[in-house]
């Protein structure tokens, strides 16, 4: 197996009196699609806001493709955060923003600030952004408000934002919660085929057991605050229903 | 044992309530009596003042339209004062508010200096301001034009800081999470979102300020309250009549236009 791309050790994050998070380990290879299940409330999403350090962790290490996320700041979490792409459960689309623009948005750790004033990207990017619309369904209503799709279009904005951005480490939570059956299907297997084609590590959070078992190459999960039961990996994908 | 203390204890709040309720009446009745004696309130002043001023009211009619065009370019002066004024300080305030601004400012260190800086603006009226700047500039609208502009810079940098605090920080965290630092994702992301809340916040400010630059003539600072100050200083009633038709007219307009432009970027 390859060096992992993301490697996280000992994250501990409480909340006042209550500890969430007792030392988490875990390592994603490159091409990974790790399924990361959890009961409600069990931490995941504090896991991953701590992964991109949106939320301190008090204690331990994460490392994005060789770069230290934890004790850097400035530029150097700012090249850290540029290897890891960040599906939100709640999908944090701009409402009055386009959705191209939103997707854009995934590009703009990739711009001068006067491209971002000026709203204009070159053309490669706009070009890029539209491909991965295209990608998950939605290239008809690249020049349509954000805030006027459905939950389940706002969700495949959130999904192409992330991939614009080309990271390393894809982190999903909960990403196809909102979605029917036929479209959630759709969403896993562009997600694993991001793991399989770009060799991209793939930190997926779900609820519905099934669809970790059909689409991660592993399945862990996160009870009492701790990674426990790492099963074994599956060399392959299994796409069979 | 314990049924009647129980009771009592519900019932002692009820009676240190009743206590309160005694204490608030007679620290705003010492209030009121206080602030009495202080205006020296005169009734008797005021009976004789009133026929005074139906007099003059009466003599103010006819109101004295004469020289039309002198009219409107005060009244226009005014409006001027105010646009002005109200775009210095939004231009102002812009980049300040950003910087202020609670979770969105690059800088926590420079974010509270600012924010004294906006209560220190905030603090002293555009009619103050007006003042210390006729005395520096001169007379005329300038002087105006940067009394309001100082004084409303604070209070519209507060207002537009608010509206970015309080608008959906998601989409720009998600932003700052993929790596852009603050500014782009200020720029891209939340500016776009909060625009129109920040073109409301400048229309009502724009619209008190036509109001304000009414009485700014007074101290010397130009426009119609000019007018007003000097007809009020001849005792030439008709004028003063007319001035205040003219203002009346003027205020109602703009709160006009300014809800409908508000309306319109709503
Ligand atoms: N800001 C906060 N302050 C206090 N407690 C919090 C805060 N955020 C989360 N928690 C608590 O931390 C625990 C973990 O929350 P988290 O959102 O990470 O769970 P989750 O696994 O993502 O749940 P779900 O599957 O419902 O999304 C919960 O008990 C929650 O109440
Ligand atoms: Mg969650």
């Amino acid at each position: 197996m390859s060096s992992p791309v993301l490697v996280v050790e000992g994250v501990r994050k409480r909340y006042g009196a209550h500890q969430v998070l007792h030392g988490v380990d875990l390592a994603v290879a490159p091409g990974e699609f790790v399924a990361l299940l959890g009961p409600s409330g069990s931490g995941k999403t504090t896991l991953f806001a701590c992964l991109t350090r949106l939320l301190e962790p008090d204690e331990g290490q994460v490392t994005v493709n060789g770069r230290p996320v934890t004790g850097t700041r400035g530029r150097g979490l700012a090249a850290a955060r540029r290897e890891i792409g960040m599906v939100f459960q709640q999908y944090n689309v701009a409402e009055r923003l386009s959705a191209l623009d939103n997707v854009l948005a995934g590009r703009l750790t990739h711009q001068p600030t006067w491209r971002a004033a000026l709203r204009r990207f070159p053309d490669a990017d706009r070009r890029a952004a539209l491909a991965q619309l295209r990608l998950v369904g939605l290239e008809a209503l690249a020049a349509q408000p954000a805030g006027t799709l459905s939950g389940g279009q706002q969700q495949r904005v959130a999904i192409a934002r992330a991939l614009a951005q080309q990271p390393r480490v894809l982190l999903a939570d909960e990403p196809v919660s909102s979605l029917d059956p036929v479209a959630a299907e759709g969403v896993l297997s562009t997600l694993s085929g991001i793991a399989a084609r770009d060799r991209v590590g793939v930190l997926c959070s779900l609820h519905q057991e099934h669809l970790a078992t059909r689409f991660a190459t592993r399945v862990v999960r996160l009870t009492a605050g701790r990674i426990v039961n790492p099963e074994p990996s599956n060399p392959a994908p299994q796409r069979s229903a | 044992m314990a049924t009647d203390e129980r009771l009592a204890a519900q019932q002692w709040p009820i009676v240190t309530r009743r206590w309160r309720a005694f204490g608030w009446i007679a620290a705003l009745t010492t209030v009121y009596a206080v602030s009495w004696q202080l205006v020296g309130i005169d009734l008797g002043r005021a009976a004789e003042g009133l026929p005074r001023l139906l007099d003059w009211g009466a003599r103010g009619w006819p109101p004295d339209f004469s020289n039309p065009q002198v009219l409107a370019l005060r009244a226009a002066e005014t409006v001027a004062m105010a646009t002005l004024g109200t775009t210095i300080a939004a231009v102002l305030a812009l980049p300040l508010a950003w910087l202020a601004a609670d979770g969105i400012s690059p800088s926590k260190a420079v974010a509270v200096p600012i924010r004294w800086w906006f209560n220190a603006l905030r603090g002293i009226d555009s009619f103050i301001f007006a003042l210390i700047f006729v005395a520096a500039v001169g007379l005329g609208p300038f002087a105006g034009v940067l009394g309001i502009g100082l004084h409303v810079w604070g209070s519209m940098a507060k207002l537009y800081a608010e509206s970015m605090e309080t608008a959906n920080l998601r989409p720009f965290k998600a932003a700052v999470a993929s790596g852009a630092n603050r500014s782009k994702a200020f720029v891209f992301v939340l500016l776009p979102d909060v625009v129109r809340d920040l073109l409301s916040v400048t229309l009502f400010w724009w619209e008190f300020n036509v109001r304000a630059s009414t009485v700014l003539g007074i101290v010397g600072a130009g426009g119609i309250g000019q007018m007003l100050k000097n007809s009020m200083d001849l005792l030439d009633f008709p004028r003063v009549v007319a001035v205040i038709l003219v203002v009346l007219a003027l205020v109602t307009a703009i709160d006009q236009v300014s809800a409908l432009l508000r309306r319109r970027v709503a």
